[in-house]
């Protein structure tokens, strides 16, 4: 496995070719590498558009957001025969940020995300499943507290044969935050033998908290399997109750329950520092 | 002293009364079995004593080593000794299994249990019931077989050590082995000074653990409390004589099924 780090700084000036400095587009090619794990680390990055391009390649990118950024667009494109898992680990963001992507996917795209972050959220995803065979598997797990409003919209385009989509979302929303989860699959025609699944799931954890989720199949051909299922609601109090027959205090429970909606983003992190990592963020915003 | 002391005990669930009035004294190492038509409220007594806050209690008392258990809280009564395996466990997805254990572990230590310790004493429990030990690398009971599910409660009921063990239909879906798992959790139980209070409909479990009390509910009340021999009776006769001697009806009969019925039912019993 060949790892590279590339640092987006506000400004400074880095003398070394990995950490790139102000241009405000730019684009990273990756090319015939069977095992290659890139971090990407904005860190009050003032970069507003980034190209990405993998192919014939197998590449892990793990994507940090920290500091002050306002907005980014990402494009990505994946070839036939490449494939990409990409982990975007939202953190400690500020104020509003936006996030857009969009991926032209010919290949296997994974996009898993944890967003603890306190900040004005939006982010835009649109995935194109422009060959046959063309897969993503996306899993969000998301949080949301005070005042802060959360908006994740995902759209799939099944334009080729035998693709397929697997959506889950996850999400708590906690004081007077706002999260909105939007998930649509578009099924063209031509698409046969597509498969589309969307799950979400979110859990308000106070009256004022408010998280909806809207997920919607337009599909236009037959002879394609799509579902879709999603459930808002607050801790399920019989599940509380058994956690406190076994000595678990209302708020342990509370705490641990809140947890369990982010534990199915373990099994998506092979990597140790990474699963440190993400365990600790845990732990320390969710207790 | 006794462990558990209960007084004229009335409950309501959404506004329905189903405990009308128990009494029940369990002291150091006895097992008191329970016996009862379907929905006759075993399973609400047992969870009323550890605190289900549906249940709502209008009347009595329950204390236990003296202290007053309606006073306290659901966590606090697992921490004073009481432990309960529910006859439905939930499912939990998302809490590992092992984390939990763990966790629910350290609720009752001061200082955390050391995971060496904590391991042995895990691997032990799961090898007693029987178990893959990757079962507690899953999810709390999901997708559990419902006998996995009860086999999950023994493993906490051993590494939790309660002190009044309260077992409500601990026995439905387990086999010979398991079953025998269960006798030997009771044991360690009684070993320790403590005590059970089990709910099954099978002598066959209850020929196993050798009650030294039973009890038989019916209508929300104890009609007939004594030794073994009761259980014999019933596994061979079933409740009609305990509603004829004591004059109760179990629950069931006094649901109309239809107001023709109703009618001639009563007929019935007033000839009696
Ligand atoms: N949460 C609830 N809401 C409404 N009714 C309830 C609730 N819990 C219990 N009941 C009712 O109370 C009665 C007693 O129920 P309980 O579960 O205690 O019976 P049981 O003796 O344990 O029966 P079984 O042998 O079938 O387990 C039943 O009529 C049941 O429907
Ligand atoms: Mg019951």
């Amino acid at each position: 496995m060949k790892n590279a780090r590339i640092t987006f700084y506000h400004d400074e000036v880095m003398e070394d070719s990995l950490h790139l400095y102000q241009p405000n587009t730019q684009k990273i090619v990756i090319q015939n590498q069977e095992q290659l794990q890139l971090h990407i680390c904005y860190d009050d990055c003032t970069i507003s558009s980034l190209f990405l391009i993998i192919e014939n390649s197998h590449v892990t990118l793990i994507e940090e957001y920290q500091g002050q950024l306002d907005s980014l667009q990402m494009q990505i494109f994946v070839s036939k025969n490449a494939s990409l898992f990409r982990f975007g680990l939202y953190l400690q963001l500020q104020n509003q940020v936006k996030l857009i992507r969009r991926i032209h996917n010919e290949g296997t795209y994974h996009n898993v995300l944890l967003d603890l972050s306190d900040a004005h959220l939006l982010h835009d995803e649109e995935v194109e499943l422009v060959t046959q065979e063309s897969k993503c598997h996306l899993f969000s797990a998301i949080y949301a507290k005070d005042h802060f409003q959360k908006k994740y919209a995902t759209k799939f385009n099944h334009q080729a044969l035998h693709t397929l989509s697997d959506c889950k979302i996850f999400g708590v929303c906690n004081d007077f935050a706002q999260m909105v989860i939007a998930t649509d699959a578009y099924i063209k025609k031509g698409a046969k033998r597509t498969k589309a699944t969307q799950e979400g799931r979110i859990i308000n954890l106070t009256k004022t908290a408010s998280g909806t989720i809207f997920p919607d199949l337009h599909i236009d051909e037959n002879d394609v399997e799509a579902a879709h299922s999603c459930s808002v609601g607050s801790v399920n109090l019989d599940h509380l109750y058994y956690l406190q027959t076994r000595g678990f205090s209302y708020e342990q429970g509370k705490s641990l329950l809140i947890k369990s909606y982010f534990t199915p983003i373990y099994q998506y992190v092979q990597d140790e520092k990474l699963k440190q990592k993400v365990e600790m963020a845990i732990q320390k915003r969710i207790g | 002293m006794s462990l558990l002391t209960i007084k004229n005990l009335h409950v309501e669930v959404e506004g329905k009364e189903i405990l009308k009035g128990i009494d029940l004294e369990i002291n150091a190492h006895e097992i008191h079995a329970l016996l009862g038509p379907n929905g006759n409220g075993k399973s609400t007594l047992l969870s009323t004593i550890m605190g289900q806050p549906k249940y709502k209690i209008t009347q009595g008392s329950i204390f236990y080593k003296g202290q007053d258990v309606l006073k306290m809280s659901v966590d606090a009564r697992a921490k004073a000794g009481l432990f309960l395996a529910l006859q439905y466990p939930p499912e939990i997805p998302g809490v590992i299994n092992s984390e939990f254990l763990k966790a629910a572990v350290n609720t009752r230590l001061e200082k955390p249990v050391s995971l060496y310790r904590f391991i042995k004493e895990l691997e032990e429990a799961t090898k007693e019931v029987d178990l893959p030990l990757d079962i507690v690398h899953r999810s709390l009971n999901d997708g559990f077989s419902g006998g996995e599910k009860k086999r999950n409660e023994i493993i906490q009921m051993k590494l939790l050590k309660p002190e009044l063990a309260m077992l409500d239909e601990i026995d439905s879906g387990l086999d010979v082995d398991a079953l025998n798992a269960v006798v030997k959790a009771i044991q360690e139980v009684i070993q320790r000074g403590g005590s059970t209070l089990v709910v099954s409909h099978y002598a066959r479990f209850y020929q196993l653990i050798q009650p030294s009390h039973v009890h038989i509910i019916v209508d929300g009340q104890i009609v007939v409390s004594g030794d073994a021999s009761l259980i014999h009776r019933i596994d061979t006769e079933g409740f009609d004589w305990v509603k004829a001697e004591y004059h109760v009806r179990d629950k069931k009969t006094t649901r109309p099924n239809s107001i023709g019925l109703c009618g001639v039912k009563e007929k019935i019993n007033e000839k009696r």
